[in-house]
């Protein structure tokens, strides 16, 4: 067992390295857009074909099987700028903020997402695209403006490095608020909207249609993966660009 | 080691320093005013004074003018200290940091928030809200203010740094408003139509407390930050 | 008993020194020299504690700047670029709120001695934004010569002083040596300080070549 958590230590010793992780994560490309790949076709298809109808939507409300997964990985997305944020801040760790940086558009991309299909959701659930009253919709939207502020405060600062600390600090912050954020407007949805949509429940679901969801879950965290890793390998390409190990490297590769 | 009564007397002492360099800068403090009152007027007369209405949305429109205002406020609030070196100072200096920026919280809101406590109420009763809810009202200021400055604060904080833009300031302080917002308003509803307020008071509480624990210590960390970037 | 252990420093993308090290010891001084945006500036900011090293460490009496901050924040003095006075206040009232925070008496009398002797008399009272950049820089080196702390961090503290003022200033710093004082300086004109006590160091010596990364 001891030697599990050493060797874990090890790793993320050697992560903690852009060469290594640049070494390392060559390795994981391939598997990663295969495994993705595969799961989403399983996924999407058996979402949209195989699954029964809803009982009371319709088909509409297939479109779960995007809506749900987005929205875990955008708030995924965002506890992982925030720890890698407070690792970058605490320790200094370069490939920490590389990875916090670039993990910061894929979040805020998929809570456009959840917002954007969320809204197609309703519009044949409630009839209208968005709808004020509900809890996890504003949820959804405040956690885009804080996305949105962490991405423009970054960008506002003519220094790279500080402006992903500075943002990193906003993450942490806002982290913070996320429960505070959430259980406000569950307390104001309770005031005001008191015969409450069914959408801010969440069904029991049946294990035919729960299968495809999870695959699509898991679909979105692989594709997650490696957007982030082929981002970060970009970064390293970028601020590497004059390190020895890194010349040689591209060297070899142009053989 | 220092003794706890000479951080005492550098704390008040540093309040009263900020407190007369703040009320100096006239238009520093006064600008949110003549913001606030400018809002809280135009509301009625686009909304054509129907009386029962402004009754109806006037929570709404005094705390949605309320954290304008204290949007408009926030530039200098550490920028003459931190261009000046004055700042780098106090970091370097034999007091703790955070006797600094308590300080400087304090005076934040004697600046800016207790002018929104005093001039909401009256304000209020222009809309036409019950006498008997102005208690809750000016308890909800009371509670609520503290914590927004505290958030203006740290989101000034963050922003010594970074290239001047007024939008980027508000971006990044709306997520952290919202539930303030929601509990202030909530608390002002629930008392006019009658129920009782308590609930959402008690959170407004809770935040205050929990603003005010943590924010020196944050904000410290938030100056540092910028400060070792500069 | 100041010491700097291996100290590597990045900014902006740029490396901008590695392996820096030194070791200062009582009556002595480290002048500190570089091109422009060498990292003269830099380096004194982590070496006051304000930023922290990516590697290395910095030391105050044999620990760690940061383990012990009170300790080391009593005992340094740092002038920067900027003036650090605010110009709303006047000259008094800004070297009372310096001897304020660092926990030391007020001592008005004092004070006005020492403006005499800085030929500052009569300025005392207005507030400092009126007056001449020369006349700021005097102010800000007031704080020299009541301090009593032991390290003296000073970031070109030559600008703006005409020629009386770069003598006063050259015998204060002499006063500080002799009492067992310390200085680190940066300073695009010589000082005389006798050469037994004083050691400097070029940036340019540091600064690497990006390929000796380590990774």
């Amino acid at each position: 067992m001891a030697n599990f958590f050493q060797e874990i230590k090890v790793l993320y010793h050697k992560l903690g390295s852009p060469r290594y992780f640049y070494e390392l994560s060559s390795y994981w490309i391939l598997p990663l857009t295969s495994l993705c790949t595969l799961l989403i076709i399983i996924g999407v298809i058996g979402g949209l074909a195989v699954a029964p109808s809803d009982y009371q939507q319709g088909d509409v409300f297939r479109i779960i099987y995007v809506h749900v997964p987005a929205a875990i990985l955008s708030q995924s997305a965002y506890m992982l700028i925030a720890v890698a944020g407070f690792i970058a801040l605490v320790w200094r760790m370069k490939m920490a903020a590389m990875v916090a940086r670039a993990a910061m558009l894929l979040g805020a991309s998929f809570a456009l997402l959840t917002l954007v299909t969320g809204a197609i959701w309703g519009k044949p659930t409630w009839g209208t695209w968005w709808l004020w009253g509900d809890a996890r919709l504003m949820s959804s939207l405040l956690l885009l403006f804080l996305y949105m502020g962490i991405i423009a405060l970054r960008e506002s600062f003519s220094d790279e490095q500080a402006g992903i600390r500075a943002s990193s600090f906003l993450a942490i912050i806002g982290l913070v608020n996320i429960p505070v954020i959430k259980y406000s407007v569950l307390w104001w949805n309770s005031l005001h909207q008191p015969a409450t949509l069914k959408l801010t429940e969440k069904p029991a679901m049946q294990m035919e249609m729960l299968w495809p969801l999870l695959l699509m879950i898991v679909a979105f965290y692989c594709f997650f993966a490696l957007m982030l890793i082929l981002r970060v390998r970009n970064e390293i390409l970028q601020n590497e660009s004059n390190s020895k190990w890194l010349k040689e490297l591209l060297a070899e590769e142009g053989k | 080691m220092s003794d706890s009564t000479s951080f005492t007397k550098i704390f008040l002492a540093q309040i009263k320093r900020d407190l007369l360099l703040g009320v100096v800068k006239r238009n520093e403090w006064l600008n949110p005013i003549v913001f606030l009152v400018l809002v809280q007027t135009l509301f009625p007369l686009a909304l054509g004074g129907s009386p029962d209405l402004l009754e109806n949305i006037a929570p709404a429109i005094i705390w949605v003018s309320a954290l304008l205002a204290t949007l408009v406020s926030l530039e200098s609030l550490f920028r003459d200290d931190f261009e000046d070196g004055s700042m780098e100072q106090m970091l370097i200096s034999a007091s703790p940091f955070y006797v600094f920026t308590f300080a400087k919280i304090i005076c934040h809101w004697l600046l800016s928030g207790l002018p929104l406590v005093l001039i909401c109420p009256l304000l209020a009763m222009s809309f036409g809200i019950k006498p008997d809810v102005l208690p809750v009202m000016l308890l909800s200021l009371l509670l609520a203010t503290p914590v927004l400055c505290c958030i203006s604060a740290l989101a000034s904080a963050l922003t010594l740094n970074a290239r001047r833009g007024g939008v980027l300031l508000s971006l990044i302080v709306l997520p952290l408003y919202v539930p303030v917002l929601v509990f202030a308003t909530g608390a002002l509803s629930q008392a006019a139509i009658g129920v009782s307020p308590a609930g959402a008071l008690y959170m407004l509480a809770a935040l205050f407390i929990f603003a005010l624990s943590a924010t020196p210590f944050v904000l410290s960390a938030a100056l540092k930050l910028s400060l070792s970037d500069a | 008993m100041f010491e700097a252990i291996d100290i590597c420093y990045q900014r902006g993308g740029r490396r901008l020194f590695a392996g820096l090290s030194f070791k200062l010891g009582q009556g002595q001084a480290l002048y500190i020299k570089g091109e422009n945006g060498a990292g003269k500036s830099s380096l004194l900011k982590l070496l006051t504690g304000v930023s922290q090293a990516d590697q290395g460490d910095v030391l105050w009496q044999g620990k760690s700047i940061r383990h012990d901050e009170y300790a080391f924040h009593s005992n340094l003095l740092f002038i920067g670029h900027k003036s650090g006075l605010n110009i709303h206040l006047n000259a008094l009232e800004n070297l009372a709120w310096y001897q304020r925070i660092d926990n030391l008496e007020i001592e008005q009398e004092h004070c006005k001695d020492i403006f005499k002797a800085l030929g500052l008399y009569g300025f005392e009272d207005i507030p400092v934004g009126k007056l001449s950049a020369g006349q700021q820089r005097r102010i800000a080196l007031c704080r020299l010569l009541f301090s009593k702390k032991r390290l003296w961090v000073l970031d070109e503290p030559l600008v703006s002083l005409d020629q009386s003022g770069v003598q006063l200033f050259q015998s204060i710093l002499q006063n500080h040596l002799m009492q067992g004082g310390m200085l680190v300086f940066t300073s695009h004109q010589e000082l005389m300080i006798e050469d037994a006590s004083l050691q400097s160091i070029d940036l340019g010596d540091y600064k690497t070549d990006s390929s000796e990364t380590r990774e």
